[in-house]
């Protein structure tokens, strides 16, 4: 098969040191959209979706439907949730079907998501081996907060990565990249320590960055990803694959803030009603013209009576007026702002949340953009919705 | 409708009333309202009674008004319509006894806001004011309700903080007067900029204080005003007027929409205008709001607040005095309660008999603005020389 398209995505926040950290409204689900939207551009004509990740937020209830719904998918596309990371994620690629989009996630710092668009033509992506062995080096039973490490890197090293990466760099043509391996641990491998050694993120989309820099950087090899001592591989063909970026040049650093703990009361009954409309930010057009969000019984504008379709609503807007809550909130983590925002053209305005950007750093007439976000956690149930980033918050670049 | 008065009114201090239940908070303003009136009246003369009560302190509002007071064989309904409760429960009263139903109607006005703790009463309220779906998750504070249209206001018009700064200095300036008053003592421009920011634009010193309070009214209809007193507060006007619950929907943010058609309401009933106003008690939850009330109820032009508030023009002495007992923002502000209070204050004023007396107010106006910023009430009331 074949990646059309290759897309990072990474958070706008930097924790300690300089990595990527989600921001607190983001999670896998939100940054799988993220990663997608940017994959897809304004074409949501794919046949499957798959999500990967090693670290689901949670289990039980699936969300497939909050990314499919958030994403516009046609009800043809199916989206999967498997549990996985570098390798499977390679996996996944060399065994997608032409209009599969893969979407792999890694939450935990340092963070990021990357999808990538199969198709026929682009940059050629075959299957070039796997090793299946368990060595649980690091490992957490579920429903416990902690991992239990096995403390013994070089046991992991001679006996989990070296005899993978050995029996997978057999016969590969033009250079040799490695995920899931720290970049100073490169050199041990005889691998080109320059390739990849800022390793953006780790995990699951860690060898989606590393395809992303191959194509970026013109060179065609073979990509491996080891976890624990599993590994796989993929070669890399270059072709015509497009490369977008997703990501602020310069992180900014996680604010203060103040949060007290309560909780706060949800209703599934209203967010399952709301769920078409909420999610994927769609409208009932009225037959007068009108567009009433959320949609309603009564026209906003001529007061006919009905449920009108829905249609979807511009994601790009422009403040009309903004505040920013500064006094601690229960249930609330502040300070936070919240905006009113006009649409495009659609003479709809949404009153979300400011994402992406310093607490009261927004002002009026600022533009920019709606995105999926986990708006809030009511009785441990994620309540998604849509929050304001401001256009300069983001610098994206395309790669052709 | 046959013309209708104001012949008792009192009310409690508002403040921290962390001593009295609701249940004595009531019968105190009933009482006090009873001995207001010049020639004596006695419970039993009361032939119904409209309780104004946001929320539900100790239960049933309408039971608890009729039980506490000892009024179990009259009819009594609960009001509530958001911040606009008071004014609307008087508005109701005097419907039925200018209707010809009543000749005695009492009003009562409570709320107890410090009954639970200062952190769980912001999800109380908003539970009963926001979308459960929409808007309720994130975290639109009554602050941040009012502030959202603040900032545009200022925006547009080139308002400053300072400017609503001296909303706060001039109503805690009335307030330290007002025995009423939760609090009672001055605050200067700088110290209200420099207080800590609860939601922009408003600092601490922007925001009214949680309190409890009671107030009450007793409306009579003028063929039995003679048996109670020879100064008579006449209910000339009254108005509702409702807007769009969600912000997204309010085109226009700079004004509410909902006190603009209240007053228009009220005016037109009462037959006078904006400028035949001497005194007014508006809706001041938060400073910047007084300001919009200016405009919205047509007391000046479209961005001429700022000017009435830099001149002094709504301070005692001004032109048109505004918020002579301190308004939300001094007095306090128990939601139930605070309409009805600002009807004592007038009733007061418009007899004379006011601690920061408006000298020779014939015309008094009330108004509260409240819920999502989508309803609001004016009452408008005329001396006894009218």
């Amino acid at each position: 098969m074949s990646i059309l398209t290759i897309a990072t995505y990474r958070p706008a926040w930097s924790g300690e040191g300089s990595a990527r950290v989600p921001g607190r409204d983001e999670d896998v689900v939100t940054m799988a959209v993220d990663a997608a939207l940017a994959a897809l551009g304004g074409d949501h004509e794919i046949e499957r979706l798959v999500l990967i990740t090693r670290q689901p937020d949670y289990i039980e209830s699936g969300l497939a439907g909050v990314v499919s719904v958030a994403l516009d998918l046609s009800k043809a596309s199916a989206v999967e949730e498997r549990l996985g990371g570098g390798p499977a994620v390679l996996d996944a690629v060399a065994a997608a079907a032409p209009g599969t989009l893969v979407v792999a996630v890694s939450p935990q710092s340092p963070a990021g998501a990357a999808a990538v668009l199969v198709g026929e033509t682009g940059a050629s992506a075959t299957f070039a081996g796997r090793v299946d062995r368990s060595l649980p080096i690091q490992i957490r039973t579920a429903g416990a907060a902690e991992s239990r490490v096995y403390d013994d890197p070089r046991l992991l090293r001679e006996r989990g990565w070296r005899p993978a990466i050995d029996q997978l760099k057999v016969r590969a043509e033009g250079t040799v990249v490695v995920a899931g391996v720290p970049a100073r641990e490169a050199p041990k491998f005889g691998f080109d320590a320059s390739f990849g050694s800022e390793r953006p993120v780790g995990g699951a989309a860690e060898p989606l960055f590393a395809v992303a820099e191959m194509i970026e950087r013109g060179v065609s090899g073979r990509i491996i990803a080891v976890e624990g001592g599993a590994a796989a591989a993929l070669d890399i063909a270059l072709g015509d694959a497009r490369v977008v970026r997703k990501e602020r040049a310069a992180p900014l650093a996680v604010q203060k803030t103040t949060a007290i703990q309560a909780e706060i009361p949800i209703s599934l009954a209203a967010y399952e009603r709301a769920f078409d409309a909420k999610l994927g930010l769609r409208a009932a057009r009225c037959s007068c013209g009108e567009l009433s969000y959320p949609p309603r019984t009564v026209c906003l504008a001529c007061g006919a009576e009905g449920t009108p379709p829905l249609e979807s609503l511009p994601r790009d807007g422009e403040v009309y007026t903004v505040t920013t809550i500064h006094t601690p909130i229960p249930g609330m983590v502040s300070p936070y702002s919240l905006a009113i925002v006009s649409l495009g053209d659609s003479g709809v305005r949404v009153l979300v949340h400011v994402t992406d950007a310093p607490a009261a750093s927004v002002g009026i007439g600022r533009n920019g953009t709606l995105v999926l976000r986990r708006v809030a956690t009511r009785e441990g149930i994620p309540d998604y919705g849509y929050g304001f980033r401001p256009d300069e918050a983001f610098e994206g670049g395309e790669v052709a | 409708m046959r013309p209708v008065a104001i012949v008792g009114a009192g009310m409690i201090p508002f403040g921290e009333l962390f001593g009295i239940g609701i249940k004595e908070m009531v019968p105190n303003a009933l009482r006090a309202a009873l001995d207001s009136v010049d020639k004596g009246i006695e419970r039993r003369e009361i032939q119904a009674a409209w309780f104004g009560e946001l929320s539900t302190a100790d239960g049933f509002p309408a039971g608890v008004l009729a039980d506490s007071c000892g009024l179990l064989d009259i009819p009594v309904t609960r009001v509530e319509n958001a911040c606009a409760t008071g004014n609307d429960a008087i508005r109701n009263a005097a419907h039925a006894v200018g209707g010809g139903y009543y000749d005695v109607a009492l009003v009562v006005g409570a709320d107890k806001t410090r009954e639970t703790s200062a952190r769980s009463t912001f999800w109380e309220w908003m539970g009963m004011m926001r979308d459960r779906a929409w808007d309720y998750p994130l975290g639109l504070i009554a602050p941040a309700n009012f502030a959202l249209h603040v900032q545009r206001y200022m925006h547009e018009y080139g308002v400053t903080r300072e400017h609503l700064a001296m909303v706060a200095v001039k109503n805690h300036q009335n307030a330290m007067t007002n025995p009423f008053a939760h609090l009672r003592f001055e605050v200067t421009v700088e110290q209200v900029l420099n207080a800590p920011l609860v939601v922009e634009p408003f600092g601490v010193y922007d925001c009214t204080p949680q309190s409890d309070g009671a107030a009450a009214v007793i409306v009579a209809a003028a063929d039995v005003i003679d048996r109670y007193t020879d100064r008579p507060v006449w209910v000339r006007g009254f108005g509702l007027g409702l807007d769009r619950i969600m912000h997204a929907h309010k085109a226009d943010m700079t004004t509410f929409a909902a006190t603009v058609k209240a007053a228009r309401t009220a005016y037109a009933m009462a037959g006078v205008e904006p400028r035949d106003i001497d005194v007014a008690e508006v809706h001041d939850c938060f400073s910047g709001v007084e300001l919009m009330n200016y405009e919205d109820l047509g007391f000046c032009g479209r961005g001429e607040a700022k000017t009435l508030i830099e001149n002094g023009e709504t301070s005692i002495g001004g032109r048109l005095p505004v918020n002579p007992s301190g308004g939300l923002k001094a007095k306090g502000h128990p939601p139930g309660a605070t309409g009805v209070a600002q009807c004592f204050e007038l009733f007061e004023q418009l007899r004379g008999d006011a601690g920061n007396q408006v000298d020779g107010a014939r015309w008094g106006l009330a108004h509260n603005i409240g819920g999502p910023t989508a309803v609001a009430a004016v009452t408008i009331l005329e001396g006894p020389d009218g």
